[in-house]
Parts: C-alpha cells; structure tokens; sequence
C-alpha cells in the first residue's frame, strides 16, 4: 500500500535521481548577473536545495524554510564568480554546501521542532500516512541525536548521494567521525524503526 | 517481545528515508529569489516572513520582527532602511550581504553605479561585501570605507558602567563606542583625529566623543601622522599603548560575552537570584515584543522509565522509583490529552490508538491554520507579562491552543507530581537540571 501511494505523497521529484548541472555559459551569464541565465539556474537546483534544507529544518515551518532556500540563492549569486567550474566539486555540490551551511546556522538558533508551524507535505490519508508519519518521526528522532553539522553529512550523503570525503571536506569535518557518526546514526535509526515496527 | 526482535535490514531504512518526501518550492519561489537579487529593491525579499511595508507599519505596531522600507528609489538611487528584532540577512545593492542582529537599525542608499552609502546608528552587524565601488558604513563613531571584504560592526550604547570606563580611557563622555571586527580582506576606519586600515584579523574599537581608535589585532596602520611632529608621536604612541592594553582587555571581555552567548546551551543560564523557569517580569514584558515563550517539560512523548542513576537529569539511585512513578503518571495523562486533542481534530479514533503522542501532536499541527502558532505565541507572552488577561474559558479555543497551552504547563506540573513524591525541595533541583528539555519559542505573527 506504501509503495502504492508514493508517487501521492511525494511532493517534489527526487532529487538523488536528479544529477543535472548547468552548463558553462549559464554559468558564466548567470555570475555576470544576467536574469534569464540566473532563473534556469534557480530551476535547475531549486529542487535539491529545498530537499536538503526542509529536511534539515523539518517541524521549523514552511516559512523559515523559503527563507533559508531564498538566502542560499542569493548567496549563490554573491559567491558565484568565486566558483571554479572546471575545480573539484560539482556546482550541485558546491550549493548544497551553502544550503547547509545556511540550514546549520539557522538550527544553532535553538528553535525547537516542539509546536512549530509545520509544513504540509502530504495528502496522503488513512492507514498509510499513519506509517508514513512514525516513519518520518523515526528518522527525526535518530537525526535530532546529532549535531547540526552531521544532520547536514547525513542527508548530503542519504539523499544527495556525496561521497564521505567531499561532505568532510565541505563541512570542515573529520572523515573518520563523518563515518564512525553516520553509521551510529544509521544504527539508531535501524533501533527506531525496529521501535516503530514492534509498535505497530 | 524486546528480547527476540531483530533490527530491520537496511531495506527498511531506505524505505523510511523514501517515505519522507522533501517540501516543494514554491511556485513563485523564483521569482522571488530574482526580485531579491535585484539591486533597487534590497532586502525586501530576502526577509519575506518578516517584512512589512510602509503602509503596514501602522498595523504591525511592536509585533513586527523587521522593518525593511524602501524609501525611495529611481533610476539614480535606492534606498532602504532596515530595524530588526531578529537575526535578520538583507542585500545592500548587488553587492551587500548583511546579517543584522536583534535590535539593529540601518538605513541605505546604493547609487546607480554601486556606490553603497549605510548608516549604522546600532546593534550588531556583519557584513560581505564584494569588491566594486566605495562602500562606507557610517556610525556614531565614524566611518568605515571598504571595497571587497567581510567584517562586523557592533554599536554599543553606553551603559553607565561602560560609560564611566571608557570616560576614564578616553577621557571624555562617550555617547556610544563601536567596536569593529575584520575577516576577511581590509577596512579603513575614519574618525575625527585618526585614519586606521585595519587587516583581516583585527579588532578596533572606535570611541565617538574625540575619535580615538585603538586596535587590537593583526594589523594596525594609521596613515595622517605624517605631519606630526616626533614628540607628539611619542606622546600619541605612549597614551594609545596605555589604551591599547586596557581596550584588548575589553575586547577579550566582549568576545567572551559574544561567546557565551552564542554557545550552545548559553540561554540555560537563569538570570541572577532566579531559575530559569521563572524569569522576571522585566525579562517576560521585554520577550513581548518577539512573543517569546519559555518552556521546559520532560521528554513524555517518548518517556521510558531510567534503569540506573541519570546525572544529566540528577536522579540518584534512591530516587528512580519515585521518579519513574511520577513521570509514568505524567505521560500517561499527556498521552490521553493529546489523544483527545488529535480525535477532535481528526475524527480518527483507530489512529490515535497507533499513534505514538508526537505523531498526534504533529498531526495537530499539521492541520491548524497557518500562523496560528505564532498568534498564540503572542497571546501566551502578553499574559505573561501582565497585558493581557489568561482566557476565562478554555473550552472553545483551538485544539491548537488548548494543546500548546497544556505543553507550557507540563514543567510545572510534573514539578508538582515529583513533589509528592521526592519533597518539594528534590522536585524543584531536579526541574532546576533542566529535564533534559528546555524550549526557547519566539516568532510573532505575520503583518497584513
């Protein structure tokens, strides 16, 4: 039955199935300010910044998150003469890095996930969105045992698909507890489920 | 059943990870963020939530978390103003990033070819700005000229005691002392008697009344001696080594404070001769103005009895009994409320019997009208600062509302389930450890 309504539930398309980058002039036309060029760019990552950061700020509302997506944009824009095309990291990669930096001051401001204005994210009804919801709580509560920035490493490397490297290197972590806490947090989360399945 | 349960394989972590379906941007979204990104309008996007225009002001009163007005603007220049009651990020022109910290207030004008004019009469600022034309903040103290760096500016009103200590440095009444901080890149900082390019890495604090600039850093380089004789060098040199001593004390003492206060945790600390649940009125009217509520409560929604001595909570083994006792009865009845509140907003009876108290809570939410958590917000901090009254009859409010006002109760309410069981004294230096959970909400309803 889950599986079968998946395609209800979610709400914007995947975006680890999404690699697309933007080509060179693009680039280079949007860094120069050009507003055609700088909506296709908009468009193209648009998706993956609010995958990463509404989850990061999950339970902070829907406006806390538009405003911290609107902010990485606009830092994207300011930084974008400084990113090197042809350099190690992916444009994608590079932006996500200012979405989470973004997403990680804003979690350092200590609003708790208790009684915020939550997002709406589904329509989905009944027995389903009943399983869907302890699931999503599951992988909050494992997520809420880490810091801000391993939050961050964790869906980067869940869901975007970075490698342990480039999410150390972007979020000036140590490789070996981006490994050693992401496969503890995994653990937790295999616990909470475990919690959620003998539950139900 | 513990004992033969077997973790999931990872086939079910992956599904749970499908199952939480990111939020979508909105259809706008776009748009919004080129508008924002355009010079002549600053800022005015980029604090969407909490913008209010100049015919809102009015309205917004004292609930508005920023202003952000442009009050002007043609083809040769735009001009904005910026007063915030949150942390608050603001385009300056094409080539401004500003952070302003609470109680910050700005005003601008960027001219056609980029030239950015600011105005910082207080608060705390950082700003980016990319390298083009000329940039210059000014503050009560005087100036700063960059072109392409990062730094911060703070402005501090003199309190009495900073008054009578920067009196003593200076030597003269100060109506305001500003302390700069440069990151990245170089600024100049203009005062009456001095010029200062101060590097990346250096602190100066600037005092108003007779321009002194002391720095404390990396690199120093005043540039209008030129004309100074040598004895009224040495006598410059020796007064701003004095002052330079004692200012690197204050620096240290400033960061120390910046510090604490950004530290995680920082808000724990109680105001003096108080706790932490129980600020003072002055501190409950001044939270008006953000609808800032203060909560602690124990973690019920997952609550599990301890098995051995917790110091984080401080129980002592002596104790658990009693406390498992009383957060067990304090679960159950917040598991039933909220229960009840998810029936009543749902109509669904045979999920509330699957349903894990936080998965009814979010639903709850989930389903109450968007801003409404911020209207009782700022309900909840008037009543507490006294200007307004507590509602008579609860029974008609939201499930919204009764939920939330049950959760700004459940601190003290387990403190009185504690107390018949541990005295009065325990309770209360065991709620005084924080249970473990303690909120900071804030955040005021959206103006028209």
């Amino acid at each position: 039955m889950l599986a079968e309504k998946q395609d209800d539930m979610l709400v914007a398309p995947s975006p680890q199935t999404d690699g697309a980058e933007i080509d060179d002039r693009t680039l280079r036309l949007a860094a120069a300010g050009d507003r055609a060029a700088s909506r296709v760019l908009v468009e193209m990552y648009q998706v993956r910044v609010f995958a990463l950061v509404s989850r990061m700020l999950a339970g902070r509302g829907r406006a806390t998150i538009e405003d911290a997506a609107q902010d990485t944009f606009l830092q994207v824009f300011l930084r974008l003469g400084s990113f090197a095309p042809g350099g190690a990291a992916r444009l994608s990669t590079w932006i996500l890095t200012i979405a989470a930096r973004r997403a990680i001051d804003e979690l350092r401001k200590q609003r708790p996930a208790l009684l915020a204005d939550v997002e709406r994210t589904s329509d989905a009804r009944g027995d389903d969105r009943a399983v869907r919801r302890e699931l999503i709580a599951a992988i909050e509560g494992a997520l809420r045992e880490l810091s801000p920035e391993l939050r961050a490493a964790f869906l980067l490397r869940e869901y975007h698909g970075l490698d342990y490297a480039a999410i150390a290197s972007a979020l000036s972590i140590d490789l070996g507890t981006v490994k050693s806490r992401l496969s503890r947090a995994r653990a937790a989360l295999r616990e909470r489920l475990a919690e959620v399945h003998d539950a139900g | 059943m513990q004992d033969d349960h077997t973790p999931p394989p990872d086939a079910a972590v992956s599904r749970a990870l499908d199952a939480w379906a990111p939020l979508a941007p909105p259809a706008d979204f776009v748009d919004r963020v080129l508008d924002a990104r355009a010079p002549t309008a600053p800022a005015a996007r980029s604090t969407r939530r909490r913008v209010v225009w100049l015919g809102g002001i009015a309205a917004a009163g004292a609930v508005a978390a920023a202003l952000v007005l442009v009050v002007g603007s043609s083809h040769r220049a735009a001009r904005g103003a910026l007063a915030v009651s949150q942390r608050t990020t603001a385009l300056i022109g094409a080539r401004g990033t500003v952070v302003a910290e609470p109680a910050s207030e700005l005003t601008w004008r960027v001219d056609d070819d980029g030239a950015a004019d600011v105005t910082q009469r207080t608060g705390n600022v950082f700003y980016r700005v990319e390298r083009g034309g000329p940039f210059v903040v000014h503050t009560p103290a005087g100036d700063v000229r960059v072109t392409g760096t990062c730094f911060r500016i703070e402005v501090e009103p003199m309190t009495p005691s900073t008054k009578l200590l920067l009196a003593g440095l200076a030597g003269a009444a100060i109506a305001s002392t500003v302390l700069i901080t440069v990151y990245e890149g170089h600024v100049i900082a203009d005062t009456r008697s001095a010029r200062t390019e101060l590097g990346a890495g250096s602190q100066a604090t600037l005092s108003g009344a007779d321009g002194t600039t002391v720095v404390a850093g990396t690199l120093a380089t005043p540039t209008d001696d030129s004309h100074a004789s040598r004895e009224q060098l040495l006598v410059r040199t020796r007064a701003q080594q004095a002052q330079l001593n004692q200012l690197r004390a204050r620096v240290a003492l400033l960061e120390n404070a910046a510090r604490a206060a950004e530290a995680p945790g920082a808000k724990d600390i109680p105001e003096p001769g108080r706790t932490w649940h129980d600020p003072s009125p002055e501190k409950l009217a001044e939270w008006v103005a953000d609808c800032h509520v203060r909560t602690d409560q124990p973690a019920l929604d997952r609550f599990s009895p301890l098995t051995a001595p917790d110091k984080t909570l401080g129980i002592a083994a002596g104790e658990l009994a009693d406390y498992n006792a009383a957060m067990t009865e304090m679960a159950k009845q917040w598991k039933d409320l909220v229960r009840s509140l998810y029936i009543e907003t749902t109509g669904d009876a045979a999920g509330a019997d699957t349903l894990s108290s936080e998965a009814m809570r979010r639903e709850i939410e989930d389903k109450s009208p968007r801003g409404e958590h911020n209207l009782i917000l700022q309900r909840v901090s008037q009543e507490r600062a006294g200007l307004a009254a507590p509602p008579a009859d609860l029974s008609k409010a939201s499930t919204l509302e009764r939920l939330m006002r049950a959760s700004f109760q459940l601190g003290d309410q387990s403190e009185a389930a504690l107390a018949k069981r541990l005295g009065a004294e325990r309770a209360h230096a065991i709620r005084g450890e924080g249970w473990g959970s303690r909120w900071e909400l804030g955040g005021c309803p959206s103006s028209p």
